[in-house]
């Protein structure tokens, strides 16, 4: 491939994979998204001479009045789809990208056009940022830079070889794979180069243009009404809801958790509610950590509490989730609403995933409510938690039958939740259209059912015996990923329980579900975990990387500069107080300045690192200096024998080819014949005929160019 | 037997015959493995026919001379389409030009129409008749030889035509103990015909292909150029070389690299050859002097041009 060649290829690939990546996001009408592939099919299939298709050609020979009218009509349709069709400045403007790339393709004439590409496809590429932030962006970015890597080296070559020539003059130069490794490399230190500058610019904030496209995740079960049978539906979904860490804990967590989010006091027979709905909002402290309960409960969290870290995806609820139960919880949001039923909610939904850090204690049955026979209730739990819908006289039958000679409340609701557990089948495998009397079935028709109707039928059976009881939606947390340390927790996971009031304790979890078996970890899974832990680590280090973020690293960096400054603060004091001055100087720099001379130093390196591979292949440098080393070294070799040689008096006059004036030494000076020549033989082999250059020849060279210095008369 | 004792083989072989003249044979050499065409400007009897038979016998090729008269017509030299009785269809006669080596004797003085058949042929490498194109042999080379002397009842070729020529050479009168030679020679026997074949025509394409590959080095296209453009500068030109005249001289360095045993090309290529591959490229200034003094001329203008363009270090 010729070097124009290569350059018209690399040039359509760099829109291409631009293109794609917009293609990528789903946001571009498919019409759209056709006519610009066809283009580019077309066009590279043009320049790489596969198809010497007619119309093609025509379509390119097409005078550039009627590309300008093109883009005028491209504009106006700008205009038309900016009011009335998408009303949106983004895809309106990306339409007209569109637009604008497929004239630009067939249309590449002057070395503006290809400019013009160019910044087209840089355009498509932000463009592509800000409609998504999936882990194939990244895919598409490294693509880009090689081709723009590419494509910018041959542009300059390009132009070089044209203002060489003075005018038009096709580069005939074979594209070699040296060329090729050459760019390759520049392309593979640029884009470090562009990761250093990622992670060290300060973030100012969110992309102008970022709004965020992602789909929310219908989710059921956390509305302010809850039906029976909800969560039955979402229980074969594998959507991924949110990922959970525990920054203080090595491995899975031992103890059963659930991810608490709405809980309900009011049943109507068929669906679940709250009384009132009336929320608290929770009160801030100055560090953005809004306390749950009071701010003793909180320190006592703040010791012995299970810290999570949960990256939750774009859902269309307002609840926030952590586990049974939350004493604290932080993240990059202003308000924390709690309603009467201990559920935590933002004040409005957010359109992107978002990460926010909980603590929470785990219930705790005390000792007293455990043995306590006769227990009196507060007025207020009594008034919501012991409301009953108009349920038949066999549920309490049921209740008191299963109770039986239980005399706490504790062991009454163990033996409700026992009962419920092993005389009933879990299945998923029930008809969605709700009866008049879901509890009913359930106990005595059926004898089948999932989560929310072992929940319900325990609630309502605990109600009947007059222990307070309400029903609590959330989240199982899901499948370990031991490749990145955190429970991927999917819309399958749902779940519904119990929780049961107790004087002493306050509200304890109880779950009649029976555990289901899960299924054998195959390789396929492990597989999934893996790319699931690297999407993680992408959303959290690039996506979701801000200023926080570069805080906390620069200030790991300082603290590795400060450990490794006392080391060698105290050897220095051990070696000597002599030079306690000059330490102290070292400290101060080191501490003001520590980070930003490792960043420096790091980008410095990296730069010469790339000028010698640049110079060493000099593949790539053949514009700027054509010449390779070894061809200086000879020519250098050339003019000193020159400079002796004139000094002896014969000089070289510019048009004679050294040939020549080796035959004019011979002829002049017969004696000098012998150093002259094999000299300019080393030279020409050398300088035109890009023969190695080794030491031995260059040893002999200094001998001859002695001898030829001592052959004076 | 590698490229290198292949071309000398040729060589000595030729220099067999043409006795006295090896910068005449190297020349016929370059222009074979460049694939170009020769013009020979010389009088009659100094060996321009031998050179050419010789040539063609060393490579073992097919070889045919037309005598260019003024009552040439361009189907004597292409070819014709005659109507075959039997098969009642036409038949096309291949004309003298289909032969590996043409040797085109004396071609001023023919009229330009048929000069210029015979050049469109050169350019080409095929020839139309009647609206059917015939491809010519591989390899395919004219030599060309004009009188300077002759004034009368002449054609000279237009430099736009000469452009054609890969380069044009003379061959002068051998010295005197080389003239002794060949008279010292048995007059019995053509002396061409003594010549065994020492290239294969596969060879001779092989070799044509290896002239691709010499290189020439960024310094020296540079320099290339800067002599062509000279030659559009200089204020005794009146019309200067043009591309392809860059072109024919870029490719016969590289031959001419390859005829003197090296893979690469050095300044003394071009200079050697840049006389002999431009001179006849260019129009001089109107001035006095006879056509023969006009080429002696234009190669010393290109001479003194060569020799003052820098040669790259």
């Amino acid at each position: 491939m010729t070097l124009e060649r290569a350059f018209h290829f690399c040039s359509l690939l760099l829109a291409a994979v631009a293109f794609t990546g917009l293609v990528l996001t789903g946001e571009i009408p498919s019409g759209l998204a056709v006519l610009g592939l066809a283009a580019l099919a077309v066009t590279i299939a043009r320049t790489i001479g596969w198809g010497g298709d007619r119309l093609v050609d025509r379509l390119v020979g097409l005078p550039t009045s009627v590309w300008t009218a093109l883009l005028v009509a491209a504009f106006v349709s700008f205009g038309i789809d900016l009011l009335l069709i998408s009303r949106d400045i983004l895809p309106a403007a990306v339409h007209f990208l569109i637009l604008l790339m497929v004239v630009k393709l067939f249309h590449l004439r002057h070395r503006k056009d290809f400019l013009q590409l160019y910044a087209i496809s840089l355009s498509e590429l932000l463009a592509t940022a800000a409609l998504t932030v999936d882990l194939w962006y990244a895919g598409v970015f490294v693509a880009y830079v090689f081709a723009a890597i590419w494509t910018l080296i041959l542009y300059h070559l390009r132009n070089e070889s044209e203002e060489a020539h003075k005018g038009p003059s096709p580069i005939a130069r074979p594209v070699t794979r040296q060329f090729f490794w050459t760019t390759n490399g520049i392309a593979v230190g640029s884009f470090c180069l562009t990761l250093v500058i990622f992670f060290l610019i300060p973030r100012i904030g969110t992309g102008f243009f970022q709004k965020n496209r992602t789909e929310l995740i219908r989710t059921s079960g956390f509305s302010e009404k809850v039906d029976l049978g909800v969560i039955g539906a979402v229980k074969l979904d594998p959507t991924v809801v949110m990922r959970i860490e525990f920054p203080d804990v090595r491995g899975p967590v031992q103890n059963a958790l659930y991810f608490r989010g709405a809980a309900y006091d009011t049943y109507d027979g068929r669906s679940w509610g709250n009384r009132s709905a009336t929320r608290r909002t929770l009160e801030r402290t100055p560090d953005g950590v809004f306390l749950v309960s009071t701010p003793q409960a909180a320190a006592a969290a703040e010791s012995g509490g299970l810290r999570q870290e949960i990256l939750i995806e774009a859902l269309d609820t307002t609840v926030l989730f952590g586990a049974s139960f939350v004493e604290s919880i932080k993240g990059g949001f202003q308000i924390v609403q709690v309603d009467g039923v201990g559920g935590l909610y933002l004040p409005f939904p957010t359109s992107a995933r978002f990460q926010y850090s909980v603590r929470s204690v785990p219930d705790r049955l005390r000792e007293p409510d455990r043995t306590t026979e006769s227990v009196s209730y507060p007025d207020l739990i009594r008034q919501r938690f012991l409301q009953l819908p108009d349920v038949g006289s066999r549920v309490g039958a049921l209740a008191r039958e299963v109770a039986g000679d239980a005399r706490t409340p504790y062991e009454r609701a163990r033996a409700v939740e026992r009962h419920l557990q092993q005389k009933y089948q879990y299945s998923l495998d029930v008809s969605t259209a709700v009866s008049a009397s879901p509890v009913e079935d359930f106990l005595f028709t059926r004898k089948t059912g999932y989560c929310e109707h072992y929940a319900t039928a325990m609630v309502v059976m605990l109600r009947t015996l007059g222990i307070p009881a309400r029903l609590v939606t959330g989240f199982l947390p899901g499948v370990w990923n031991d490749f990145g340390n955190y429970y991927s927790v999917r819309q399958q996971d749902a779940h519904a329980w119990v929780e049961v009031y107790f004087p002493g304790s306050g509200w304890v979890t109880f779950d009649p579900t029976p555990s289901v078996p899960s299924a054998a970890p195959s390789l396929f899974s492990r597989v999934g975990k893996v790319v699931d832990s690297i999407r993680l680590k992408w959303d959290r280090y690039v996506v979701q990387y801000s200023f926080r973020d570069q805080m906390a690293a620069a200030k790991s960096l300082r603290e590795g500069g400060e450990k490794v400054r006392t080391e060698v603060s105290g050897l220095l004091s051990a070696l000597t107080r002599g030079l306690a001055s000059a330490k102290a100087w070292l400290a101060g720099s080191a501490r003001a300045y520590g980070w930003i001379l490792v960043g420096g130093l790091a980008a410095g390196a990296l730069v010469v690192g790339l000028v010698l591979v640049w110079r060493g292949r000099g593949g790539g440098a053949r514009q700027a200096d054509p010449r390779t080393a070894r061809q200086v070294a000879a020519i250098q070799l050339y003019e000193r024998m020159l400079r002796i040689l004139e000094a002896q008096g014969l000089l070289k006059s510019p048009g004679a080819t050294p040939l020549e004036f080796a035959r004019q030494v011979a002829r002049e000076r017969g004696e000098a014949a012998r150093y002259v020549e094999p000299l300019t033989g080393l030279y020409c082999r050398v300088r035109f005929g890009q023969a190695p250059f080794s030491s031995d020849d260059d040893r002999q060279a200094r001998e001859l160019l002695a001898g030829l210095q001592a052959a004076r008369r | 037997m590698n490229s290198t004792s292949k071309i000398q083989a040729l060589r000595s072989n030729i220099e067999r015959v043409i006795k006295g003249k090896p910068s005449v044979v190297e020349m016929t050499v370059v222009a074979l493995f460049a694939r170009g065409h020769l013009l020979i400007e010389d009088v009659p009897g100094v060996g321009k026919t031998t050179l050419a038979h010789s040539l063609a016998r060393s490579l073992g090729c097919s070889f045919r001379r037309i005598q260019f008269t003024s009552d040439l017509l361009p189907s004597d030299i292409l070819g014709v389409s005659v109507f075959h009785q039997q098969s009642q269809a036409f038949e096309f006669k291949p004309g003298p030009i289909f032969a590996h080596i043409v040797l085109a004797d004396e071609i001023n003085r023919t009229t330009p129409k048929t000069q210029s058949s015979l050049l469109e042929a050169m350019n080409d490498a095929q020839v139309s008749v009647d609206s059917r194109t015939y491809p010519l042999p591989h390899p395919f080379m004219v030599i060309a030889t004009q009188n300077p002397w002759e004034h009368h009842g002449t054609f000279p070729l237009p430099e736009s035509q000469l452009d054609r020529f890969l380069m044009r050479v003379r061959i002068g009168y051998p010295d005197l103990a080389d003239e002794k030679k060949v008279l010292d020679r048995p007059q019995t026997l053509h002396p061409a015909d003594e010549l065994d074949p020492v290239l294969t025509l596969q060879e001779v394409l092989d070799l044509q292909d290896r002239v691709e590959k010499v290189r020439l080095d960024d310094s020296l296209m540079e320099y290339l150029l800067a002599i062509v453009s000279e030659t559009r500068r200089s204020a005794l030109i009146a019309l200067g070389v043009s591309t392809r005249g860059a072109m024919a001289l870029h490719k016969a360095a590289k031959a001419l690299a390859l005829v003197r045993d090296r893979d690469y090309c050095l300044p003394d290529d071009i200079k050697d050859l840049a006389p002999m591959v431009l001179a006849h490229r260019v129009t001089l200034h109107a001035g006095p002097g006879t056509r023969r003094h006009r080429s002696e001329e234009a190669e010393q203008v290109i001479r003194d041009i060569v020799e003052s363009v820098p040669v790259p270090l």
